[in-house]
């Protein structure tokens, strides 16, 4: 049995995207990972929530799962599974122990990244009414059906037992799942397919020092992996290795079924699928810059406007987001951010072919918040990226105007995000 | 609990997402060195220096219940990590504690 190596997870230069094999992956942190689920949730009520997050996890992992299961050449299904459970700790996802056969079981898990990052971030103030970790639910499903070889939509899992209820573990069944109707594959998004697509780049401003300190940090996230819990504490957020086609079926199944029962709350949903990305660049890009880690590395940030923000597109494209560039940037103004690739543009055209309005959600906000923060910030002074600074900066009112001016969901050869001063 | 001053230095808790894990600490008298520090922690059998070629700037130490301390000579900035498996009520206690031993690690011959 072969386990993965460093080399299992590639950065492409043509696109900026990462890999896990022939998976894309992304970094994103605790704080994106539970606002996006909360989004959810709140949109959706959460008994389908719950289905909608159990489903995107289940067809993620097992696209990862079956990829890195072949590889690793385990013979049995116990070994199998125990590349299933190495890979979910080393991501940063926290500890499984499924005991499950193709006729059903059980499954625990401890330090599980979604139920134990809400009870780290909220579990003080707030009770929590269900159980949370849908993804390692629908984690644990595509390893058994990967490990024995069944049908994609084959065996379902319910989480009776969460850490962020407070239990002292997380406890999971396994059942076999009886459909009424045939599994319909659904196209995934590869490693291949994304590569092999052309891609117009422009270089943007301050490309090199941008290449320079994204290759500096994918060196560090390299070494990233989860410690003997399966936790990643980095930058002073949980960080887990994830997959984008996770976070897009969630965002965009949601945005469907809203729009075809709810159509009166769905500017209220992409909003907050906006407000993703302001909670990304605050907590994780803030992190990083305001790391000891990043001080080791580079120094302290800068307080000149243009090299903060060569900073804030290099992290883009060292955590997996794509070939984020600047197009063009007067500070306090405008920031024109250009991008031929987007990890939300490559799920939404090959699932559901080209959108009719400009949807990289995820985009819009980070651009936004991007320049919220090198603007509204002092960065000659250590800043305290707490809650209150968060909402003083975003919900205060509307500074910015933001607009996808162009998209690649729509078929242009760009995702272009203006942010101007309103 | 925030903020912790004594004669010798000032802990101060940093607003990370977790609950007490993040600690500034500075010394309060200007006779105490962060290179006395690090002489003082190269010769402890409390501290085990953790290296990490990425980061030339940066110093990093780990006691035996996995906390740390990280310094930057060049800048002077000294953070103490408490393990995130410290129990909430603890952190504090913990942070404290190691902010003592610190200074003491610094003062020693």
């Amino acid at each position: 049995m072969k386990l993965l190596d460093s080399t299992a997870r590639t950065c492409s230069e043509k696109t900026d995207f990462m890999y896990l094999l022939d998976t894309p992956v992304v970094y994103h942190c605790h704080h994106f990972n539970l606002f996006l689920e909360q989004t959810i949730d709140d949109a959706l009520g959460w008994e389908e929530g719950q289905k909608v997050r159990f489903n995107a996890a289940r067809e993620a992992a097992r696209q990862l799962l079956s990829g890195v299961i072949k590889a690793a050449e385990a013979e049995t299904p116990a070994e199998r599974l125990q590349v299933a459970t190495t890979l979910f700790k080393k991501m940063g996802h926290g500890t499984l122990q499924i005991l499950s056969d193709y006729e059903g079981g059980e499954a625990f898990g401890e330090y599980l990244h979604y139920g134990y990052s809400w009870l780290q971030k909220y579990g003080h103030t707030v009770k929590q009414l269900h159980p949370n970790d849908l993804f390692a639910a629908g984690y644990i499903a595509a390893a058994v059906e990967v490990v024995y070889g069944l049908e994609p939509d084959a065996m379902l899992v319910t989480e009776t037992e969460c850490s962020s209820m407070k239990a002292p573990r997380c406890a999971f069944t396994v059942t076999k799942q009886i459909s009424d109707e045939p599994f319909k594959a659904l196209p995934t998004i590869s490693k291949e397919l994304c590569e092999s697509a052309e891609i117009t780049f422009e270089t943007g401003l301050h490309e090199d020092k941008i290449i320079a300190i994204a290759n500096g940090l994918r060196d560090f996230t390299a070494q990233v992996e989860g410690d003997e819990r399966g936790l990643v504490e980095a930058f002073g957020v949980f960080v887990t290795m994830h997959l984008p086609s996770y976070y897009n079926r969630i965002s965009y199944d949601t945005e469907a079924w809203i729009q075809e029962n709810r159509p009166q709350v769905r500017f209220a949903l992409t909003e907050l699928l906006k407000e993703s990305g302001h909670v990304c660049v605050f907590n994780t890009f803030g992190g990083i810059l305001s790391s000891m880690e990043w001080e080791g590395m580079l120094g302290k940030p800068s307080t000149d406007p243009h090299e903060l923000l060569a900073s804030f597109i290099a992290i883009g494209r060292a955590l997996g987001f794509g070939k984020w560039t600047i197009k063009d940037f007067i500070p306090g103004e405008k920031l024109v951010l250009r991008t031929p690739t987007s990890y939300e543009s490559a799920y939404f055209t090959v699932r559901h072919g080209e959108s009719d309005v400009p949807n990289n959600y995820f985009v819009q906000g980070a651009a936004q918040a991007i320049m919220t923060l090198i603007d509204d910030l002092d960065w000659s002074q250590e800043i305290d990226f707490s809650q209150d600074l968060y909402l003083s900066l975003f919900k205060k009112g509307a500074k910015w105007d933001t607009q996808e001016t162009s998209s690649l969901s729509t078929g242009a050869a760009y995702t272009e995000v203006v942010v101007q001063r309103n | 609990m925030t903020r912790m001053e004594s004669q010798a230095y000032c802990l101060e808790k940093k607003t990370t997402c977790f609950n007490s894990l993040r600690w500034d600490f500075r010394f309060n008298n200007e006779s105490s060195t962060i290179s006395a520090l690090l002489a003082g922690l190269a010769n402890s059998s409390d501290w085990a220096e953790s290296i990490d070629t990425l980061y030339p700037r940066l110093i990093s130490y780990v006691d035996k219940d996995k906390h740390r301390v990280m310094l930057i000579p060049e800048t002077g900035r000294i953070e103490i990590r408490i393990h995130y498996t410290t129990s909430l009520a603890q952190r504090c206690i913990a942070a404290s504690k190691l902010a003592g031993s610190l200074s003491e690690l610094q003062s020693s011959p």
